[in-house]
């Protein structure tokens, strides 16, 4: 739960992590790299970054996560090398250069064993403006509440959901407010009335390691590698790493072996999309 | 010579020490000022919600449930700690005392997240199956308290411990019997450790900012009843501080501030009891 | 080794104490897990009269007094042989498991005042309220009876909710005097209760002793020879014989003090003077 330790930051660790990640930059033979960001993002960039430093002894990549909003705010303050966001980057945002390293999308789920399996998007709307309140409303078992599992603001899976869902932040109805996946998987997992959305790459994964998730059918496509790579899922993301200035030495070093297959094989086996 | 140079060397300690503290707290109040002037103290508490991005910054609800989460710590735990720490005292045998204070001292130093992971794992569902949707101020109650309850433990065996075998002896001179005894004689001689172990723990459930946010749901609201989910002030740092900007990152400075004030206060108030030597 | 046991027996048999006994043991042994620290005590303490103990640094002395109320009891590796007769009764068959009964009728004061770190109307009321009594004006009349009865009512009356630990020394070894009788115990025993004190308030609680002695049975163990020549009217001498604490002789202080009759008493006595 490498999340966890980032997100209570506190300033003083901020000027810490700005000194490591400023200072060594320039550090030559010794390269270390400070990655911050998405927590969907993180787990990939975790990964690769522990087949990157195998491959060259003395390279450091520490990865942090906090959010997507954090890591182009972080990016914008020089206080690390990479933003890792999980989404496309807004206008605003656009003064940064986003290089595309994965693609993902975001199910929807409850708990394994919640009888339904489908659910279209004007159910999901209705429940997540808490218009429906009962799962016997929709299909499922009647007289159990629906306990609606939602991202805290200024993530990018939320931002990417609402958007979907055409739904604005205070329209939201939420009984729980989670903080990265991890928490989202596991606050689902742990109530059989649960509902909620992660990145199907993380759900694929929990659900590969026994954590007792279903990821339910929205619009007749099942959130699978398969879909999102054909693009017939639909809510589907890039995952990014942004850069103030096009990418260079170590950075660009790294995207190369990001792109690789070896890079693309990492990237497949944590269930996202690698791009080619 | 030697004598003179620990001077120095403790002055100089306690001198970075005390200024960190003063550099981090002037730097809250720079960070906040600018918020404060221009949103206003009163809006704080007067707002209509919480949605800094669109200009609305009450944190009552926030506090509120940072208040309810120490205290329901505090009372759940306090008691419970006295007790363990009088029964390793005076009623367990040796062996017992030997493994008892290992364990507490363990369960002292273990990291928030463990007790937090705990909480999501396997707490929460079991409240989600009695009262949905699990995720709520009981629950974070009973994490934090059974995050401090060690804490305090060890606190009040050490003021156990310590104080002087002449009160026993006295005590059992005077023919009074064991549970009088502590209840008399031994609580309200120690009510200094006491008062500094709930003191310990009441700042460290307020400050907790993992364990809670993992298992109180984090919903801004006041909360009706114990199973409803609330956010506490440092969730809401933990989760916004790290996009927040401009007055938005102001707010969550003032939060800090608060927290920051409200320890403060419970070391000023461990003070007042500690030096008000005689009771009545 | 022989000789001794012999003489204790001797002294024993010679001695025709007046007045009732209020205490008496038989064949007393104490000891600390395997380490045997009193042998073989037999003792008659009078009633209504100041006993002292004397004896050099680990004759056992203290260690006899604890048997008496059974502050043995505190660490649990102590076992205790033969018999302590409060009156008629064993103190250990007869007084049952339970201590409290005990020592409701022994008190004792320590070498160190030790009151309780409230005020002295606490530290007075305390014991009472433990054993029944509730009433507010029947506790305050008991107070100032047992302040008055060592002295101290005079000075600290009026400020009894004051914390007991601004008293001097002295004052807080009197107030654990008035402390251990609010109970109306029938014996009272002090360990050193001097040692600790400076030259007046010794005096003022040697003439306190000299005063109780008409209510109380007082066993006083001192180091002092000079205070046992002041206070007491019987005298025992505890030494240490290989390592292990014997009663060599007891009497009369008078006769004690002037025809001792062990061998060891008049080392004793002469060294001292």
């Amino acid at each position: 739960m490498k999340c966890l330790f980032a997100c209570g930051r506190i300033t003083v660790l901020a000027l810490v992590a700005y000194w490591i990640g400023f200072g060594s930059s320039h550090a030559g033979e010794n390269l270390r790299l400070l990655a911050t960001g998405s927590s969907t993002v993180a787990p990939v960039m975790a990964e690769l970054a522990r087949k990157y430093e195998q491959a060259h002894p003395g390279a450091r990549i520490d990865v942090q996560t906090g959010g997507s909003s954090r890591g182009i705010a972080d990016m914008i303050n020089g206080l690390c090398d990479m933003g890792m966001v999980s989404r496309d980057l807004k206008p605003s945002e656009r003064v940064l250069h986003a290089y595309t390293i994965a693609h993902d999308g975001i199910a929807v789920i409850t708990h394994r064993d919640n009888p339904i399996d489908v659910l279209d998007r004007a159910r999901l709307i209705e429940i997540y403006r808490g218009e429906v309140r009962d799962w016997g409303d929709v299909g499922g078992a009647a007289g159990v509440p629906i306990v609606v599992v939602n991202k805290a603001a200024g993530r990018s899976t939320l931002e990417l959901f609402l958007h979907y869902l055409d739904l604005s932040p205070d329209q939201v109805h939420s009984d729980i407010i989670i903080g990265d996946n991890q928490q989202g998987l596991k606050t689902v997992a742990g109530n059989r009335s649960g509902i909620g959305y992660v990145s199907i790459g993380a759900a694929l994964h929990a659900q590969q390691e026994g954590v007792p998730i279903k990821l339910l059918t929205l619009e007749g496509a099942e959130p699978t590698i398969a879909n999102v790579t054909a693009g017939n899922y639909p809510i589907t993301r890039p995952l990014n790493i942004v850069t103030r200035k096009p990418a260079q030495g170590a950075v660009s070093e790294l995207l190369a072996f990001i792109h690789s297959d070896e890079g693309a094989s990492v990237i497949e086996s944590l269930n996202f999309v690698p791009v080619r | 010579m030697t004598d003179r140079l620990l001077t120095w060397t403790l002055g100089a300690a306690t001198l970075v020490v005390v200024s960190l503290i003063a550099v981090i707290a002037v730097f809250l109040l720079n960070e906040s000022l600018d918020t404060l002037n221009r949103v206003g103290l009163g809006r704080f508490f007067s707002d209509s919600g919480w949605s800094p991005t669109m200009g609305r910054f009450n944190i009552l609800p926030m506090i509120v449930a940072s208040v309810l989460l120490m205290a329901g710590a505090v009372i759940v735990a306090a008691p419970l700690a006295v007790l363990t720490a009088v029964f390793l005292r005076f009623y367990a045998p040796s062996p017992v005392v030997d493994t008892g204070r290992r364990i507490i001292e363990v369960l002292a130093a273990m990291p928030s997240v463990v007790y937090g992971l705990w909480g999501l794992v396997v707490l929460v569902p079991v409240i989600a199956a009695w009262q949905q949707p699990g995720a709520s101020l009981m629950a974070g109650i009973l994490v934090l308290s059974l995050m401090i309850f060690p804490t305090i433990t060890i606190v009040v065996h050490s003021g156990l411990t310590a104080m002087p075998q002449r009160y026993i002896e006295a005590s059992l001179a005077l023919a009074l019997n064991r549970a009088y005894m502590v209840r008399r004689v031994v609580l309200p001689a120690i009510r200094a450790s006491i008062a500094a172990g709930v003191t310990l723990g009441a700042a460290r459930a307020i400050g907790e900012t993992m364990a809670v946010m993992m298992v109180t749901g984090n919903i801004v609201a006041v909360p009706g009843d114990l199973f409803d989910p609330v956010r506490a002030l440092t969730s809401n740092i933990a989760l916004e501080m790290a996009y927040a900007l401009g007055d938005h990152r102001g707010a969550l400075y003032i939060s800090s501030l608060l927290l920051l004030a409200v320890v403060i206060l419970l070391v000023l108030i461990n003070e007042f009891i500690v030096s008000n030597k005689c009771e009545y | 080794m022989d000789r001794i046991t012999e003489a204790v027996t001797c002294t024993q048999k010679q001695e025709n104490t007046s007045g009732n006994i209020c205490l008496c043991t038989e064949s007393l042994c104490l000891s600390y897990g395997t380490r045997a620290a009193l042998e073989n005590v037999s003792i008659r303490i009078p009633s209504r009269s100041v006993t002292a103990i004397i004896g050099p640094s680990g004759s056992g002395k203290s260690s006899f007094l604890c048997c008496l109320n059974r502050m043995t009891d505190l660490s649990g590796s102590t076992t205790v042989g033969g018999s302590v007769h409060l009156g008629e009764h064993d103190i250990h068959r007869d007084l049952g498991k339970n201590p409290i009964a005990l020592r409701r009728r022994v008190g004792m004061v320590f070498q160190l005042p030790n009151p309780f770190p409230f005020s002295i109307w606490k530290n007075l009321a305390l014991p009472l309220t433990h054993h029944g009594v509730a009433n507010k004006r029947e506790l305050s009349g008991i107070i100032e009876q047992v302040l008055r009865r060592v002295g101290l009512w005079e000075e600290v009356g009026g400020r009894l909710r004051d914390s007991a630990l601004t008293l001097s020394g002295g004052q807080q070894q009197r107030l654990c005097i008035a402390r251990a009788l609010v109970l109306e115990p029938e014996v009272l025993l002090m360990d050193e209760p001097c040692s600790s004190l400076d030259p007046l308030s010794t005096k003022r609680i040697e003439t306190l002793i000299g005063q109780l002695k008409d209510r109380y049975t007082i066993v006083v163990v001192t180091h002092d020879l000079a205070q046992a020549r002041r206070v007491a009217d019987h005298v025992a001498l505890f030494w240490n014989v290989d390592g292990v604490g014997r009663l060599i002789e007891q009497g009369s202080a008078a006769r004690i003090f002037q025809h001792p009759q062990h061998e060891l008493t008049t080392t004793y006595l002469e060294g001292q003077l």
